[in-house]
């Protein structure tokens, strides 16, 4: 009884051996594909879209010192009505199929974002192979133009290069990194509008360059990097940035760099029906140049400049709220998720109908900053 | 001994169920009815289910050698036992065509789309088949093996997406309001399915005085592991008003988490790590459930070998997941005749019969002076 066993398992093996064969009918190989880094998206000429598309290609130069990821990219523009039928269009004259499971970047011009984005970010949120990580910049030229900016720059060319250029928010934080899946379900649940890397292309640089801003789908303006700065600390999504402001002790200016200490208390309340939001900050700064001769060991000029940092943040973050909401009415800051943890239930918030007063919003905002250390020599 | 339990198997069999049902997103269907009110939801299904199952524990004292269909036997004869048996085992193979129609649906979309369905089914039915063939002692002792790291993948998830963990998404925490959150929402006690099983476990213990210790334990890891995908997914997906989730995410939300963890910037592609784990869980899910039905129809017309019951069942199974080819039926077997079928076999025609069972017992006990069904068993 064992031995027969032991042949139906041997059989079961072989069997396996023979029908594994068949998965070279759907081939998986890396060399079957072309792996798509990042997508452009602009109004058409003759069709709807003009779609394009970067390829990271592989580097036959010989180079053997170059990374392993090192590669060069070829760019690809067809004319279509939607995306799924561009990337059909790419599959028909291109060698290779079309994989988009590399793609890091997904770029709108802002003609385009002008015109609703929801359908595109609907199709690519649909397609399995593109990554919920991948971000949407907003560019301020043709989208084309920004990925020949991207491929004309001297840096070795590599799928982690759009990560490197949109990570460097984090430590500039000159812009915001959200992600497509982000911006899908804040499109669909409709409780926070939603945002986008902004990026600036001058004398083919491309470089962050502020938030770009929707009403619902549809791309409205821009905000400058300073609005970054302040939507990031306001998000905790801070990590460091820095700041230029007039030196109180010498005149002059001085730069700070800012980091976030505790997460940004946020109260939203209302008060005879309308919105009363006030936001407590927690930041800790560090003087980044010595020439001023910060004496870090005076504790009234260390509490001058401590003041004059705090005053300059607050008010340059009421500015940017008053702004976003008395002018652009865009709740991106996620204040009514924060009203509704005042309520019971939707139907009770439902009453509150904060589409109609958010635009009426008063904020407070409360910045406490210590000055941790003055650098390497800021002491007199 | 061999094929009996110890308290370690019989909550990992358990916990193998909820798991599984976690992984085919059930916990969507919560969140679906109560929105945002789904925690305090199941906190309050939980303790409604809690007393459910000190009642059952309390009255199966009075059968220590007996399960469900031996209960229906000696309440309503030979018909009863025939009904109640074929409810059971048609509910089992629903939940198994369920189980595997959503788990290929979810490796065809995004990992098999230019293979056949068959070859995918294949790979679930052969180990399936070779567990059954195998008896139950290696059914249970994969169980055993496989539940410590479903068990770290359930959790590793929750932990991974904490980065987008957001305490006002659990607000207003009463959900769309009271009448929803309390009445509409009894209808998500079908996530604590696993109790069926508390039916069938007594005669399937080492120790009979273990009953209620497996029960409350397996019941707590089962509460606590459905409570923190709810956490999980309420945190990561953004209610949205008037717009079920299920009707956003047609794939499996539990699988659109995974797609955004990014284990350090190596493995930035962590899903598939998490849907090889998953397809163990689901063999296993299906390896017991298909054992379940084997047992019963062999309690039923005593075969000789019950192992070769696999056959025909697995001939069942292949040919329901071929009928459950397409999505929208799948969605509507599991919304609405896998959520009622349950909730009326589990807490009313079960929890009925075994209220029933222990009457007829205790007036049986009085009238004989002590000869208890217990007893006589």
């Amino acid at each position: 009884m064992q031995k027969l066993n032991k042949l139906i398992f041997l059989f079961i093996l072989i069997f396996f051996l023979l029908i594994l064969t068949g998965c070279q009918q759907a081939s998986q190989n890396i060399e079957d594909f072309y792996f798509v880094v990042a997508v452009g998206i602009d109004k058409g000429e003759s069709s709807l879209l003009n779609l394009t598309i970067q390829i990271a290609t592989s580097n036959n130069s010989g180079d053997s010192s170059d990374s392993a990821q090192s590669s060069t990219s070829v760019i690809y523009s067809a004319e279509c009505n939607s995306i799924n039928s561009g990337i059909s269009v790419f599959n028909n004259y291109l060698s290779k199929k079309l994989n988009f499971s590399h793609c890091s970047a997904i770029i709108f011009s802002e003609d385009i974002a002008k015109s609703g984005i929801r359908k595109y970010i609907e199709c690519f949120e649909n397609n399995p192979e593109i990554r919920p990580t991948s971000k949407v910049i907003i560019s301020n030229t043709q989208a084309k133009e920004t990925l020949e900016c991207i491929s004309n720059t001297n840096e070795s060319f590599s799928a982690n290069l759009y990560e490197f250029i949109i990570n460097s928010s984090e430590y500039t934080g000159y812009s915001i990194n959200p992600s497509i899946f982000d911006m899908f379900y804040n499109l669909t649940s409709k409780t926070k509008d939603i945002v986008a890397t902004y990026a600036n292309v001058s004398d083919d640089n491309l470089q962050n360059a502020g938030i770009a801003i929707f009403d619902d789908d549809k791309f409205i303006t821009s905000l400058p990097v300073l609005d970054s700065i302040c939507y990031s600390i306001i998000t905790n999504q801070l990590n460091s940035c820095l700041i230029s402001i007039e030196n109180p002790i010498d005149g002059g200016t001085i730069d700070i760099s800012v980091k976030r200490n505790k997460n940004t208390k946020i109260n939203t309340k209302l008060i005879n029906n309308y919105p009363y939001i006030n936001l407590d900050c927690s930041l800790e700064y560090t003087v980044q140049n010595s020439e001023y001769n910060v004496n870090t060991e005076s504790v009234e000029k260390l509490k001058i400049l401590e003041n004059a940092i705090n005053s300059y943040l607050e008010q340059i973050i009421l500015n940017f709220l008053y702004e976003i909401s008395h002018e652009y009415n865009i709740d991106i800051c996620d204040f009514q998720n924060d009203l509704s943890s005042n309520y019971l239930t939707y139907d009770d918030f439902e009453k509150v109908h904060w589409n109609e007063i958010y635009k009426d919003s008063y904020f407070n905002v409360n910045v406490e900053g210590i000055i941790y250390d003055g650098g390497l020599f800021a002491k007199e | 001994m061999k094929n009996k339990l110890s308290i370690f198997e019989a909550i990992s069999i358990i916990t193998i169920i909820t798991i599984s049902q976690i992984i085919l997103d059930f916990p969507e269907y919560i969140i679906d009815l109560t929105g945002t009110g789904s925690i305090i939801n199941l906190i309050f299904l939980s303790i409604i289910t809690l007393i459910f199952c000190k009642i059952i524990s309390n009255i199966f004292k009075s059968f220590p050698n007996s399960d469900i269909i031996d209960i229906a036997e000696f309440v309503g004869g030979n018909i009863l036992k025939f009904i109640i048996s074929l409810i059971a085992i048609a509910f089992l193979f629903l939940s198994i065509i369920i189980a595997i129609s959503n788990f290929l649906y979810l490796l065809k979309t995004v990992y098999f789309s230019d293979f056949s369905i068959l070859f995918i089914l294949a790979f679930f039915i052969i180990p399936v088949v070779i567990a059954n063939r195998k008896g139950f002692y290696s059914l249970k002792k994969i169980s055993c093996i496989i539940f410590p790291i479903l068990i770290l993948s359930i959790v590793f998830l929750v932990f991974a997406s904490t980065e987008d963990f957001n305490i006002n998404n659990f607000f207003p925490i009463l959900g769309y309001n009271i009448e929803t959150t309390f009445k509409s929402g009894l209808q998500n006690t079908f996530i604590f399915n696993f109790i069926l099983l508390y039916f069938f476990l007594m005669p399937l213990l080492n120790r009979k005085n273990d009953y209620k210790k497996v029960v409350f334990s397996s019941f707590f890891i089962n509460f606590g592991l459905i409570l923190i995908t709810i956490i999980s997914m309420l945190s990561y997906f953004p209610t949205v008003i008037n717009k079920s989730l299920s009707s956003i995410n047609s794939l499996n939300s539990i699988y659109l988490i995974t797609r955004k963890i990014r284990i350090t910037s190596y493995l930035t592609q962590s899903d598939v790590l998490f849907v090889l784990i998953w397809c163990f869980s689901i063999i296993c899910y299906i390896g017991l459930a298909s054992f379940a039905i084997s047992y019963i129809l062999n309690k039923l017309f005593h075969y000789e070998s019950k192992s070769h019951l696999i056959f025909p069942t697995s001939s069942i199974i292949i040919g329901g997941c071929l009928l459950v080819d397409k999505f929208n039926f799948l969605t509507i077997l599991e919304k609405y005749v896998f959520k009622y079928f349950s909730i009326g076999l589990i807490f009313v025609i079960c929890f009925i019969l075994l209220i029933i069972g222990y009457f007829k017992n205790k007036i049986i006990s009085k009238s004989k002076k002590g000869i208890s069904y217990a007893k006589t068993k």
